[in-house]
């Protein structure tokens, strides 16, 4: 009893050097200047485009990886065609890889000096150290997650109910928003709800195919590393506090999600 | 309407066929049963014709149309299937309204539609539940109602009534049985139960392994069966097997003569129902084949079936009316006279049986 206690007392101790230290840090370093200083790192300029950039490329990661993970997760779910234990693997490897190296591998295929990249470039598209580049990285980290929440819902509801609705004369279209969507729905929404969040922070890969160049490829997350690299902590610690607002909003609404999609389950 | 099928092979593997060469044809108005054990190729069959998977080769028509390119949604076959496969975040309502809004019918038509369903498959006053709030008789008829709304010229009932206790099944199936007559619909009902196969159909279809077996009326499949195979899966079958010599076959302590050449293989099967017992002592009439012991006796509700232990060690069983056991019980030593038997050979294909009579005691 005593020695269980001693355990759980462990678990507590091990949450507040991990989390709790840092969280109460990170509020204490952005109003250590005052409540002004924070709103004015904000609304900074170079504050108010990271924002703005990094909500850019979310929103179009969101979208993009939406409509292709559910796309790729009823291609591995409905094992249709060969391809999908192929599929199946290669989903994962965002989680495998390093974001780093993922970048690279971007700059690598379409760098301005590449193959693919120099001819976009002659087109007048330039995809690395802009905008394009940055959403790729995006979407290439976050890819994972709307498909692997998917899969095990698609698998688990079957597809009777579809044929059901074939044999009443609905279309494949009408079947899938009236019958499949209302069935994978929290899941879908889980899986968007984590993109989300890791669209926001994800820094490695961004880094590596922006350039962070000020005002022009600097999402939040390089406008903190860039501020803690000039010495700027007031400011990193403002963006920092937003983010982890906006994570801890997400945490709950993730709460809740698995709260509705247990429920249905069940 | 007419559903054809013809030469209809479906091979899910390359080296077994879930279906073989399976060629028959339902006429318009008829209930036919799909009968054979979990594994035969019933449900593929189904699936085949209602459009949800495509024959490995072979035709499908309907109504005289070859239907193979046509997709489930225009072939006006309606489905039950063997798990209800209610949409489940629908509630009754809604579930029987989906093939009526698909035909974007009006709102006072569906309403109209779906209470009158919901009347004929009694039940009214639940339309607002959700799938899982309902039992599995309550979702096995919701799941008729859906299939029936859009009014297809076919229905399709794969196993409608496998999860269902005995009592309400048999009321299930007569009722289905009912709603069949007044709607006049062609009708497929898959099942792997004899009983409510025999009690159901018009005419049986009996499969085995991918292969149709024999398409029959009720009478023909249980006393007139093509193979082995029917005639030991439909009813209750003795069964023997034995090598002819000098005309006669000789199965344990059984002999029928036989019309076959001396040394053909046959097995023999004859129904408990087929068996009669008498009392030994009292005079042994020409009748009597045989002499064994009663040692097991099963109630079965309106007569027993006698576990009845041959000489030299062969049982039978034999079916015995509640007055005869006032004579015969456990233990009694009886008679055995084998009214009928139906012969096969070696391959399991039935052979004529007029001239096949239980003779005597060996
Ligand atoms: N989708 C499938 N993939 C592979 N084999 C299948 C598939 N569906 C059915 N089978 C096989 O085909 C055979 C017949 O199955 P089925 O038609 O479901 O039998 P029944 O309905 O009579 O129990 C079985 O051996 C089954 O394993
Ligand atoms: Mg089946």
């Amino acid at each position: 009893m005593i020695r269980r206690m001693g355990l759980y007392s462990f678990v507590y101790f091990w949450l507040l050097v991990l989390l709790v230290l840092p969280a109460v840090g990170i509020v204490v370093g952005a109003f250590q200047g005052g409540a002004d200083q924070v709103w004015m790192a904000l609304t900074s300029p170079e504050g108010r485009f990271a924002l703005r950039l990094t909500l850019e490329i979310t929103v179009l990661t969101v979208v993009i990886n939406t409509v292709f993970g559910v796309l790729a997760a009823l291609h591995i779910a409905r094992r249709h065609m060969r391809g999908w234990r192929i599929l199946n693997a290669v989903v994962d490897l965002p989680f495998a890889v390093s974001p780093v190296i993922a970048g690279l591998a971007l700059v690598l295929v379409y760098g301005p000096n590449t193959f693919i990249g120099g001819w976009l470039q002659a087109q007048g598209a330039q995809v690395m150290f802009a905008f394009p580049g940055m959403v790729l990285a995006t979407l290439f980290v976050t890819f994972p997650f709307v498909v692997r929440e998917l899969v095990p819902v698609l698998r688990a509801a079957g597809v009777t109910e579809e044929e059901a609705a074939f044999t009443l004369g609905a279309s494949a279209w009408r079947t899938f928003w009236q019958v499949t969507f209302p069935n994978i729905r929290w899941s879908l929404w889980y899986g968007i709800t984590l993109t989300i969040a890791r669209a926001l922070g994800e820094f490695g890969a961004v880094l590596v195919v922006s350039g962070s160049v000020i005002m022009k490829t600097q999402t939040a997350t390089l406008y903190i590393y860039q501020a803690t690299e000039d010495g700027q902590m007031q400011v990193a610690y403002a963006m920092s506090l937003l983010l982890a607002a906006i994570s801890f909003v997400i945490l709950l609404i993730l709460q809740y999600l698995k709260k509705r999609q247990r429920r249905f389950t069940a | 309407m007419s559903i054809e099928v013809r030469q209809v092979v479906r091979r899910f593997t390359a080296e077994t066929a879930a279906l073989n060469d399976v060629t028959f044809r339902v006429e318009e108005g008829e209930l036919i049963g799909f009968l054979g054990p979990s594994g035969s190729g019933k449900t593929t069959l189904l699936r085949l014709i209602a459009g949800l998977d495509q024959p490995t080769s072979g035709e499908i028509r309907i109504r005289g149309q070859v239907v193979n390119q046509v997709p489930p949604q225009r072939r006006g076959v309606g489905v039950v299937f063997q798990n209800y496969a209610l949409f489940r975040h629908m509630t009754v309502f809604d579930n029987i309204a989906f093939g009526l809004r698909v035909q974007k019918r009006d709102k006072a038509f569906i309403r109209e539609r779906v209470h009158t369903l919901l009347e004929l498959v009694r039940l009214s006053g639940l339309e607002s539940r959700y799938p899982h709030q309902l039992s599995g008789g309550q979702a096995q008829r919701v799941a008729l109602a859906r299939a029936l709304a859009p009014e297809p010229s076919v229905l399709l009932l794969d196993e409608p009534f496998a999860a269902i206790d005995t009592k309400i099944r048999r009321e299930l199936r007569k009722w289905v049985r009912k709603i069949h007559d007044e709607i006049g619909i062609t009708s497929i009902f898959v099942t792997h139960d004899q009983e409510e196969a025999l009690e159901i159909a018009d005419r049986v279809l009996v499969m085995n392994q991918g292969r149709l077996e024999q398409l029959g009326t009720p009478e023909e499949v249980y006393h007139q069966p093509k193979s082995l195979f029917v005639a030991n899966f439909v009813g209750e079958a003795n069964h023997g097997q034995g090598t002819v010599e000098r005309g006669k076959l000789v199965v344990g302590p059984l002999m029928f003569s036989v019309d076959q050449a001396d040394g053909a293989k046959l097995s023999v099967v004859f129904r408990p129902s087929d068996v009669q017992l008498s009392p030994v002592g009292g005079e042994r009439g020409n009748s009597v084949n045989a002499e064994g012991e009663i040692i097991h006796l099963t109630y079965k509700g309106t007569y027993y079936t006698a576990d009845v232990r041959l000489q030299g060690g062969m049982q039978i069983q034999a079916s015995l009316s509640p007055d005869q056991t006032a004579a015969l019980g456990v233990g009694s030593r009886v008679g055995i006279h084998v009214k009928r038997v139906l012969m096969f050979d070696s391959e399991g294909r039935a052979l004529p049986t007029e001239n096949a009579v239980a003779v005597g005691a060996v």
